[in-house]
């Protein structure tokens, strides 16, 4: 008798939330596998049934000192990553859902350690084990949001010492093999500094060629426009001139990311990790006895804040100074001199200046729907793919292969897939359709499976009306276009199949 | 260094700076190199320009633009290009008049352009680029840094996504004095900067550095302490000053300068900007300093990349000289071994060829003596019975024969092997020596050579082994018959008629027998002196036409070698002298270059101390080496 494999250190089984796409395929997948005789063919099935569970993947990107790991600890709600520069700054480092709460290194062998994460929820300092050797660190959380997503800090980009950005440009082909097994659509969040940076650009690169050129149909890639106090002196204007920058960056990109949002990562982790204490609220609201010309110039720069003369100590001055820099400190204090009020009601308010409201919407939950449409997707290619003996389960597959592409709930799905090829360069588009494809596209994953959760049975004809709505397009004239462009005898079968998926969302709109 | 002696130094040191460059450039126009000397050329005559150059630049997004309002004092007077992605550089510089005054240089027309404050960014900025192709826009400001001559020169951001910058900003800085690097001292120093700080080294005599903002961190001086050390590493004392300074405090200090003076002075000193505008004017004071630096680094470069194809085609030439030199070596040792194998094996011939030579000899004379002892006790016994006397003779002749037949067989056989084996150790000499320039014979021929020689030796053998056949029938007696069997029967016969007359005649048996044994012994001695002797000089003929054949053979490659190693022996020295002729030659300018290089360290080390030293010292306005 051979002897069992050593038992995991614990249950990796975890309960995710599914989509509705999902939900629907994986109902047709159990109900194909109960009338199924062959084994093996159940166990093809059970396969793209787990896909279907796979976590997405986020990663965090950007320079060295861009803010990634504060801006993990903000999503998170926990000040788990260490923001100043240490041994596990310099690896690449798993936020997955797990519990008990835990570190686990994972050695370039393979081998697994366990480490207890310290009693506040961070990672110890030092990890007992030569950096040389680790190949990720695996930080197991019970937060909700982590069972329908993975977030991978990296390393920054473009330090001096190049060693570190390599290890980075590696982490994101680690998995090439793996990856292809899972069905998890993959997703680049690049933190950026104010301007766009070459490293920036090359990192796009790389998403780009590392996931197939599926960022490039603004799908799955965002940049956080971060440090956004360093924009101006005064914090009242901060935010506009954030919105305009990230407006143009995201003109500039259009074709790589989907949005630019401006976040204050400091600012957003110190109040969503719940550090800002009713005491610092005090410290702030007497800082306001002070005179408005000496406030400002106590706010000039760091050193004036904790070095001048003031009715706070400057113990307090310096943790106010830690937790929210002097840009977040000014916007303290001019919602305590509007509002009058501290407390929670304070930490709401610098919460939703910080923008990591919108940032949270767009990775938790648009991803995490955009998710269902992707593994939806691969699910659907791989029932495709396979292999049956017998020919009564082939026929019973293809005929649910068919029957569930065919489904007018699936058209994101196709929609997703013609834009991949687009994307891709297998299909070649006219660009002024090749854009109105990618627009659709992207209106159409947020707007249409919220509808098909949401309205049921008409969903399909409400979501594609309001996508189109959403970016302005008449389905008539729609029709018109690509109909014209579909007839036209310079367009191969490829790009005609692209048109008739499009025509098909616009029909369903009318 | 003192105040009196230094203006000489300067006389003295732009001089030998002067000498050196010429040189420099004589040796890049004998090298052919025009566009490096034209570099020279180009640095050289910024000597007189009157204006010192300030270029301003760093990564994209870093506060270059806000730095320099800061330093002119007119925050907002230049847009903050927050688009980097035209190619326009801003030029600031002093004048007289009361009021900035703004002009373009448009690639297609001769004269600026006059441009209004309004419509500066506009220019700069990225919808520039949908108008005529801007050069340049240039800023006149009402004397930016009092007394100092500075002009400033504000570029776009280096490392941003348009390369272009980059090689724009390089451009600027082959006509300027003083880097003015802007960096961010929250951020390490990046690969990116230090790329192009390595580049800038290269063209730019001095370089100051700037951590901007410093006015958002607490303990910047700390946080830059990692860069500082590289940077360090990196440049030396390149770098002449790290000052951090704050736009934003300086801005703030401007507004308040009537409202608060006190505040506004204490501002004024935590900007940094009053450190930095000192810095830049007494790096201004140290201009013929820093363009001496800028025309030696030029001239370093052009220097390096002169000597660098000289010295590598040197090295070249001698590797080459030296392999060639070793590869003739290498082939005359392989032919003197060859040489050796041969005449080994051509001594293996006549050796081989002599001892079996003797050996026959040997087992004929033994034969002969056997045969003729053998015969003698035969007579003997042929009075008791002359019959068997008849029969043993005929079977003992029989036995002779065959066994003298078989010896002489087995002994032309093993000649012929060795023979053949020397034959292929020849050939494998031939073969498996000479690669390359020695032509080889075709394995074909020398195959073809092979077959003929053996077909010949086995004709000699032939014809020695049928000879000695004939000798041995003409010792049975009946001459000229073909088959020895008849002979013998015949010398039967004749034996027989004397014997059967015996009984008749008993009183003559004694004589017949004598008769007998007589006839015997001069059949035998007959044999012997004739037949033995013309067999054994038929062998050895057919020896000597055998080792012959062999040792011509051999002795043809060798000599065929002999040519070839010469002949190529005397290219190859003709070859190598040749290179390393050139190889001397390059060694030669190598090691002028060395001693240009030599008193170009020396210059740069007395320049560098200059402008180092200005910083520390602080030289009044009049400074003494100002003078031109």
């Amino acid at each position: 008798m051979s002897p069992a494999p050593p038992a995991a250190p614990y249950d990796r089984t975890v309960l995710r939330p599914r989509g509705p796409l999902a939900t629907l395929v994986d109902a047709a997948l159990a109900r194909l596998s109960a009338e199924l005789d062959d084994d093996q063919v159940r166990a093809q099935i059970s396969v793209i049934r787990e896909g279907l569970n796979e976590p997405l993947r986020v990663a965090v990107a950007g320079r060295v000192k861009a803010g990634k790991s504060t801006l993990v600890n903000a999503l998170l709600r926990q000040r788990v990553a260490p923001t100043d520069v240490g041994e596990c700054t310099s690896l690449v480092t798993w936020y997955a859902f797990g519990v008990p709460e835990r570190l686990e290194i994972v050695r370039v062998d393979g081998g697994r350690e366990l480490r207890p994460l310290h009693a506040d929820g961070s990672l110890p300092v030092s990890l007992g084990v030569d950096p040389g050797e680790i190949d990720r660190l695996e930080v197991y959380l019970s937060i909700e949001e982590l069972r329908a997503l993975t977030i991978i800090d990296t390393p920054g980009l473009q330090s001096a010492n190049d060693s570190l950005s390599r290890r980075t440009r590696e982490l994101l082909a680690i998995d090439e093999v793996s990856r292809r097994g899972v069905a998890a659509a993959d997703v680049l969040l690049l933190v950026m500094a104010l301007e766009p940076h070459q490293d920036d650009i090359d990192t796009l690169r790389l998403f780009d060629a590392q996931f197939g050129g599926l960022s490039r149909n603004a799908l799955n890639a965002v940049g956080v426009l971060s440090r956004i106090d360093h924009l101006g002196v005064g914090p009242a204007d901060v935010r506009d001139r954030a919105d305009a920058l990230a407006e143009r960056f995201a003109d500039h990109h259009h074709l790589s990311l989907a949005a630019v949002i401006p976040v204050n990562g400091l600012v957003a982790e110190t109040i969503r990790c719940g550090v800002l204490t009713e005491r610092d609220a005090e410290a702030l609201t007497r800082l306001l006895d002070l005179s408005p010309s000496a406030r400002r110039l106590l706010l000039l720069s760091a050193d004036r804040f904790v070095g001048s003369d003031a009715p706070v100590s400057r113990t307090d001055r310096l943790r106010l100074l830690t937790l929210l820099d002097l840009h977040g400190i000014g916007l303290a204090l001019a919602e305590l001199e509007t509002t009058g009020r501290g407390g929670a009601a304070l930490g709401r308010r610098l919460q939703a200046h910080s923008g990591i409201d919108r940032l949270a919407v767009e990775v938790f939950d648009h991803f995490g729907r955009r998710a269902d449409a992707f593994k939806v997707g691969r699910a659907l290619a791989a029932l495709h793919h396979i292999q049956a003996e017998r020919g009564a389960d082939r026929a019973r597959v293809v005929e649910v292969a068919e029957h569930l592409a065919l489904d007018p709930l699936m058209l994101t799905v196709h929609l997703v897939r013609v834009a991949q090829q687009v994307a891709n360069g297998e299909v070649t588009l006219p660009d002024a359709l090749a854009q109105e494809l990618v627009a659709l596209v992207t209106a159409r994953v947020d707007v249409a499976i919220d509808a098909v959760a949401e309205a049921g049975v008409d969903a399909p004809h409400d979501a594609a009306a309001a996508a189109l709505n959403r970016i302005s397009v008449d389905p008539v004239s729609g029709i018109r276009r690509w109909r014209s462009f579909s007839n036209d005898s310079h367009a191969g079968p490829a790009a005609r199949e692209v048109a008739e998926v499009v025509l098909r969302t616009f029909e369903a709109a009318l | 260094m003192s105040g009196p002696t230094a203006p000489r130094r300067l006389a003295d040191t732009s001089r030998e700076v002067a000498d050196l460059a010429n040189a420099v450039v004589h040796e890049a126009t004998a090298a052919g190199r025009l566009d490096l000397a034209d570099l020279i050329s180009t640095s050289a005559s910024r000597w007189a320009d009157p204006q010192v150059s300030i270029v301003v630049a760093g990564e994209v997004g870093v506060g270059k633009t806000s730095l320099l309002n800061a330093l002119i004092g007119r925050h907002g007077l230049l847009p903050a290009a927050s688009e980097p992605t035209t190619g326009v550089i801003t030029m600031v510089h002093g004048i007289t008049g009361p009021d900035p005054v703004f002009e373009a240089t448009v690639d297609d027309r001769d004269d600026p352009v006059p441009l209004d404050a309004g419509e500066l960014a506009e220019w700069i900025g990225l919808s520039g680029q949908a108008g005529p192709s801007v050069a340049q826009v240039r800023v006149g400001v009402p004397e930016p840094l009092t007394g100092a001559r500075l002009t400033f020169v504000d570029t776009p951001g280096v490392a941003g996504p348009h390369t272009i910058a980059d090689r724009l900003v390089l451009a600027v800085l082959a006509r300027a004095d003083v880097l003015l690097f802007v960096l961010d001292p929250d951020a390490p120093v990046g690969q990116a900067e230090l790329d192009f700080l390595t580049r800038a080294h290269r063209d730019v005599g001095a370089c100051v550095v700037a951590l901007s903002r410093i006015d958002r961190f607490r303990g910047w001086a700390t946080m830059h302490a990692d860069s500082s050390s590289i940077l360090d590493r990196e440049f030396g004392d390149w770098v002449t000053a790290t000052v951090g300074v704050s736009s934003a405090l300086a801005e703030v200090a401007e507004e308040l300068r009537t409202e608060d003076p006190a505040a506004a002075a204490e501002l004024d000193t935590e900007s940094g900007l009053g450190e930095l505008r000192a810095v830049l004017a007494a790096l201004g004071q140290k201009a013929k300093y820093l363009r001496l630096r800028g025309l030696l680094l030029v001239v370093q470069r052009v220097l390096d990349e002169v000597s660098e194809p000289l010295l590598a085609a040197g090295r070249a030439s001698e590797a080459s000289a030296d392999e060639l030199t070793s590869q003739v070596a290498a082939i005359k040792a392989e032919h003197a071994e060859l040489k050796a194998r041969g005449s080994e094996a051509l001594r293996g011939v006549g050796d081989g060829v002599s001892a079996l030579r003797e050996q026959m000899g040997i087992d004929l004379r033994r034969l002969v003596v056997e045969l003729h002892a053998e015969h003698e006790d035969r007579l003997v016994t042929a009075k008791a019975d002359p019959d068997s006397l008849l029969d043993a003779l005929e079977s003992d002749l029989r036995a002779a024969q065959i066994r003298f037949e078989e010896g002489l067989e087995a002994r032309f056989t093993a000649l012929g092997e060795r023979l053949a084996a020397q034959l292929d150790a020849a050939d494998a000499i031939d073969g498996e020596t000479t690669p390359g320039p020695i032509g080889r014979r075709a394995p074909a021929e020398v195959a073809k050579e092979d077959f003929s020689l053996r077909l010949r030796m086995a004709a000699i053998m032939a014809s020695a082994g049928g000879g000695t056949l004939m000798l041995v029938m003409g010792v049975t007696g009946t001459a000229g018959a073909q088959d020895w069997r008849s002979g013998l029967a015949g010398l039967s016969m004749v034996l027989g008629s004397i014997v059967s007359n015996s009984g008749v005649r008993q009183t003559r048996q004694h004589k017949v027998l004598q008769t007998v044994r007589t006839q015997a012994k001069e059949i035998l001695d007959d044999w012997q002196a004739t037949t033995l002797a013309a067999g054994r000089a038929r062998l050895l003929g057919g020896q000597r036409d055998l080792e012959t054949a062999v040792r011509s053979s051999v002795k043809d490659r060798l000599a065929e070698l002999d040519h070839q190693v010469a002949d190529l022996e005397a290219v190859a020295r003709a070859s190598a002298q040749d290179r390393r002729r050139l190889a001397v030659e390059a060694r030669t300018i190598a090691e002028r270059l060395t001693a240009l290089d030599g008193r170009l360290v020396a210059q740069t080390r007395i320049v560098q101390d200059a402008i180092v030293g200005t910083l520390d010292r602080s030289p009044g306005p009049d400074g003494p080496l100002t003078a031109s």
